[in-house]
């Protein structure tokens, strides 16, 4: 028993030595004009090659055993920071860095990049990130600035049909992807029918997209996690920015309520497609808006409290009183759908310095109505989903080479789907429904450690347990996540990550194509949640010279109760859509690479995906496997963005995807009534998605003007070109007559489309 | 605040024609920009037997012939010229129906093309039926086989007019004894564009043969909302016009029947056409298309109150 006792005491002696021989350093990373905290901007010590980075909230800790030490702080599109710390206890210090301007990129590419870097050092992967100027930059539709657009953009995500904001990430289908806003989920992405997405790109701060290698603090979906920051405001001078543009104008102010400590955000943006409409005599009564509202306190230096909240409408309704179109002839009809999420949070730094807690309340609410009337009938379809939540997550920065993570969740939902309201006859064909209240909880525990164990080998586990109840059934389970990094040497890795993640909630839709309709459902008795293993492997490579950087994913994803429904399923006017779901599974794997530039006068990435997706229901196919609507096999990206000089800049994307899938009619035969007076045609069908439509590519532009401007007052000219060599995306088969015969047509929804916008900034002092 | 008709009142015709001939180029150099559609080739299926099955007056098993054709022929069965369904239509088939070691070889009826039948009224319910069919033009032999279904236990049927002004209303209810096992039925409801006689057969052969009347009604029945092994519905239709009475054909169909029907009422949903989605029809026939189907439907003839 002695010698355990004294080993035992040796061991606690040695590491209290050690403790009192570290020193905490921490705090925040701010932009220096606005004071925004910046995420995943690096610090790093290159003598002990350590390092860490900031936050999603600009907050970093970095413990050292000795000091003096040489210290870098940096990140993309600011001026590198080295400085020399030199300390004998702990001390909080804030980083304000400096942001490049015109082709200063270029010239103050230090010998190494410590952003560049941390896709070596770090453990995670699947991962990219989007910054503001890139969504701005990259020519989309309509010239209309949008960050689904060039998230669709990077490997592994393709796009649904032309044009829309659907989201298919390896493999999976639009609803498995968390998108959250200052950890609120946003359910509806998008405006215009799923054209445009409803984040304003001027309210955006960062955008981080997850495909896989997951950390334990997020679940609930099955294929990526999106989480999108909004601008937090400056607290020392007042800004306004914005953009005029064909079909949408924004305006954006921030700034100081009382400086240094208190600043809000203030995003406003709407279309005008209903005056545009109206000039060329067309009656398209439809418009949508969107708010964005931030508030940023400081409370102290280690308090801070967040208020943050989304607003978007999309309106259509035709009335008498329009005018005299056709449609408004004693019918009235319109449709509203409506997000709206509110985020309130508080950041606390303890007094060690190492551990930081962020505790978020949020809610979270999207309904749609449909409404008509007709003399004297009226009908009110409406489906809503809210929900409230409450999250708390600690960070515990131990050393630069273990740090811990550890939090709960309970989000509450409350579905209410199909409620119909009517009056007239139509009461007498249609039930009055209130839809019945569906309400559940999710909860979740989760915790992990990342842990370099070896110069080499760096690991972080972790574990999410989540448990929801549903009409009295109980659905819960673990969820493991692991990512493996070993480093070659200072310039390559290789990674590997292994998450299971678990989905209580489905977006049920009457076709495969989005449709306001689309109704939210959570588990209940009959319909399971979701589940999806996946594996990755990947190889990252960075050349600091040149500031590229090289990766290679390959992953398999297997999916389990996936929701689908009937062929031919009704799920609008029916309380009864269970009945219409069924279950099936599912796999995705395949390979991409990503080669970027993020610094310097020319950036842009070029990536290539191969994959294979595949379903199987029971139901569905005669029981035989098939490919997913969206298993695009080959997809191909070139984004590139040159600064010509300082008031001309370049950027031009070209896009290659192979067809979607589509189940095609291949014949008919004749069926009589049932009193043998008429017949009708019954369609035969091939196997379900065995054709693939044609294989889309397109060729994006966009010139960037600067006016002659100064630091206080700016703007650009953005005149850009969609589809510029005029290439059909098809989107669907139809059987048309061409006059002589019938023929299958691949039909393209947009074509070259020219776009002209100015964007603006002014700010104060 | 200036609304954008009055602001053009105000100018010249020059300058009010300037920026309509601007939206004007500017349309037609948009729609000239218009991407082309691109061809796809699908390759068609092969041509397949059809069959259809149906029962008329006097229990009589009316079973339809043809040969499936390409998707490219025509959009829909008014495209169809007589001739062209003539062309489909299979004549001279030898088609056989063995049941209980006896085999029966169906006549063409009336002389009608494509169309064979044979009498019901002598078999048992449940009877198993097997059909073969042996195409000699194109060398093709499918077979099916299926069960008779009983007739539906009808236990009321009632239809009454709505007190309104604007509209032919109806409330229409009906009761049906089901029997234990999972049962599936189908309704139809038909206005007559002929006189009324009063007897539903009579009405009934009018129905099939002289298309003096039409479908207004058809709903799918199964039984997982029948209580104490009745099965009460209510519903409502329309009339097109101020009726005395109506046809009501209540049929007990077999599950796979009931699907096939389920996937013509789904195939014609706005969704599915609008999204092109497809809705593949189950078929019980061996190397062929179509459903093969025996039952005895339940006519009557009810008056509207």
């Amino acid at each position: 028993m002695i010698p355990q006792k004294i080993l035992l005491m040796t061991v606690f002696l040695l590491l209290c030595a050690n403790l009192h021989a570290q020193i905490t350093i921490s705090g925040h990373i701010y932009d220096n004009s606005e004071q925004e905290a910046l995420p995943g901007a690096t610090l790093y010590l290159p003598e002990l090659e350590k390092g860490t980075a900031t936050n999603a909230y600009g907050f970093y800790s970095l413990t050292i055993n000795s000091s003096p030490v040489k210290l870098s702080v940096s990140y993309l599109g600011y001026e590198t920071i080295d400085t020399l710390i030199n300390l004998e206890k702990n001390k909080t210090i804030d980083f304000y860095l400096v942001e490049q301007v015109g082709q200063l990129g270029e010239l103050h590419v230090s010998a190494t990049n410590f952003e560049l870097q941390e896709q070596v050092n770090s453990t995670k992967m699947s991962t990219v990130n989007i910054k503001p100027r890139e969504i701005t930059n990259i020519p989309t539709l309509a010239g209309e600035a949008d960050l689904i657009k060039v998230a669709q953009l990077m490997p592994g995500i393709t796009s649904g049909n032309e044009g829309t904001t659907g989201m298919f990430v390896r493999g999976g289908t639009d609803d498995q992807n968390l998108v959250i806003l200052d950890d609120a989920v946003v359910y509806n992405l998008s405006h215009l029918f799923g054209f445009f997405s409803v984040f304003n790109s001027d309210a955006i701060k960062d955008v981080e997209i997850t495909k896989g290698g997951f950390t334990p603090d997020h679940g609930g979906r099955l294929s990526s996690v999106m989480d999108i920051r909004m601008n937090d405001g400056s607290f020392n001078r007042y800004n306004a920015r914005g953009g005029i543009g064909l079909l949408t104008s924004r305006l954006t102010v921030d700034g100081p309520i009382l400086k240094d400590k208190m600043s809000f955000m203030l995003a406003a943006r709407r279309t005008y497609i209903d005056r545009l409409f109206g000039l060329f005599g067309a009656d398209l009564p439809y418009y949508f808006y969107d708010f964005n509202a931030k508030l940023n306190y400081k409370v102290s230096n280690r308090d801070r409290i967040y208020l943050s909240s989304y607003y978007g409408d999309d309106v259509l309704s035709f009335d008498e009183a329009s005018n005299d179109s056709e449609v408004s002839e004693g019918l009235d009809f319109g449709f509203r759908l409506g997000n709206f999420t509110s985020t309130l949070r508080w950041n606390h730094i303890y007094d060690n310095q190492k551990l930081f807690s962020n505790v978020t309340l949020h809610q979270t609410r999207f309904n749609y109505d449909i409404s008509g009337d007709f003399i004297d009938n009226s009908l009110l379809i409406r489906s809503q989903i809210q929900d409230v939540g409450l999250k708390a997550d600690w960070q515990y920065f131990l050393t630069p080479d273990n740090s811990f993570i550890f939090g709960a969740q309970a989000v509450t939902h409350f579905f209410r789907p199909n409620v119909i309201s009517t009056s007239g006859d139509l009461s007498e064909l249609i039930e009055n429904s209130q839809g019945g209240l569906i309400q559940n909880t999710e909860w979740s525990v989760y915790g992990g450690n990342e842990r370099k164990l070896t110069k080499r080998l760096k690991v972080n586990y972790g574990l999410r347990y989540s448990l929801t109840s549903s009409q009295g059934k109980i659905y819960s389970g673990p969820e493991p996540r692991l990512s493996i990094r070993y480093k070659i040497d200072e310039h390559q890795s290789f990674k590997t990550s292994y998450s299971l993640m678990r989905q209580y909630m489905h977006r049920v839709s009457s076709s495969s194509i989005a449709l306001p309709t689309d109704l939210w459902y959570p588990v209940t008795r009959n319909v399971k949640p979701q589940k999806a293993h996946q594996i990755a492997l990947g190889y990252n490579r960075i050349f600091p010279a040149s500031q590229f950087s090289f990766s290679a994913e390959t992953y398999y994803k297997v999916l389990d109760q996936l929701i689908e429904y009937r062929e031919g399923a009704n799920l609008v006017l029916n309380d009864n859509f269970e009945q219409e779901l069924i279950t099936g599974k599912g796999n995705s794997y395949g390979i991409e690479f990503l080669i970027r530039k993020k610094r310097g006068s020319f950036t842009g990435w070029v990536s290539y995906a191969l994959s294979k997706t595949s379903r199987n229901f029971d139901q569905l196919n005669d029981g035989n496997t098939y490919p997913a609507k969206f298993d695009r096999r080959h997809v191909a990206t070139l984004v590139s963005m040159f600064n010509l000089n300082e008031r001309v800049s370049f950027s031009a994307v070209w896009t290659f995807q192979s067809g979607a899938r589509f189940t095609p009619q291949t014949g008919q035969f004749l069926m009589p009534n049932a009193s043998l007076t008429q017949v009708e045609l019954i369609p035969i069908y091939g196997d379900r998605n065995s054709t693939q439509l044609g294989n889309t590519h397109r060729l994006d532009i966009n010139f960037i003007l600067k006016p002659r401007g100064n630091d206080r007052i700016g703007g650009e000219w953005h005149i850009g070109a969609y589809n510029f060599y005029n290439r059909a995306a098809p989107f669907r088969v139809d059987i048309q007559n061409n006059g002589v015969t019938y023929e299958y047509v691949q039909q393209g929804l947009f074509g070259f489309i020219p776009s002209i916008s100015y964007n603006f900034n002014f700010s104060s002092k | 605040m200036v609304k954008i008709p009055e602001l053009l009142m105000n100018l010249t015709v020059r300058e009010r024609m300037l920026p309509v001939m601007a939206i004007g180029l500017l349309c037609l150099f948009l729609h000239s920009c218009t991407a082309e559609n691109l061809p796809i080739s699908v390759k068609p299926a092969e041509p397949k037997i059809a069959v259809a099955s149906v029962v008329g007056p006097s229990e009589t098993l009316f079973i339809t012939l043809s040969n499936s054709f390409s998707a490219l022929s025509a959009e829909d069965a008014n495209d169809l010229s007589q001739d062209a369904i003539d062309r489909l239509l299979i004549d001279n088939a030898l088609v056989i129906l063995e049941y209980e070691g006896f085999r029966d070889t169906l006549s063409s009826f009336f002389d009608v093309s494509g169309l064979y039948g044979t009498s019901l009224q002598s078999f048992n319910d449940y009877q198993p039926l097997k059909l073969t069919v042996f195409d000699s033009t194109s060398s093709e032999t499918i077979t099916s086989e299926t069960k008779l279904m009983p007739q539906a236990q009808v236990d009321s049927i009632q239809i009454t007019r709505r007190d309104t002004s604007v509209s032919f209303l109806t409330d229409f209810s009906y009761q049906i004894k089901d029997p234990d096992e999972d049962n599936f039925y189908v309704v139809h409801a038909y206005q007559l564009t002929a006189p009324d006689t009063s007897e539903a057969d009579s009405v009934n052969n009018d129905l099939f043969f002289s298309d003096q009347g039409f479908l207004i009604y058809e709903q799918l029945v199964t039984d997982r909302a029948a209580e104490n092994g009745i099965i009460a519905n209510n519903d409502v239709f329309e009339f097109s016009s101020p009726v005395d009475s109506a046809i009501v054909v209540i049929t007990h169909v077999s599950e796979g029947y009931y699907r096939f029907l389920e996937a013509r009422q789904r195939s014609g949903g706005i969704i599915s056409s609008l999204a092109n989605e497809p809705v593949n029809h189950p078929t019980n026939i061996e190397n062929g298309v179509g459903y093969f189907s025996a039952h005895k439907p339940t006519v009557r003839l009810v008056g509207v109150d």
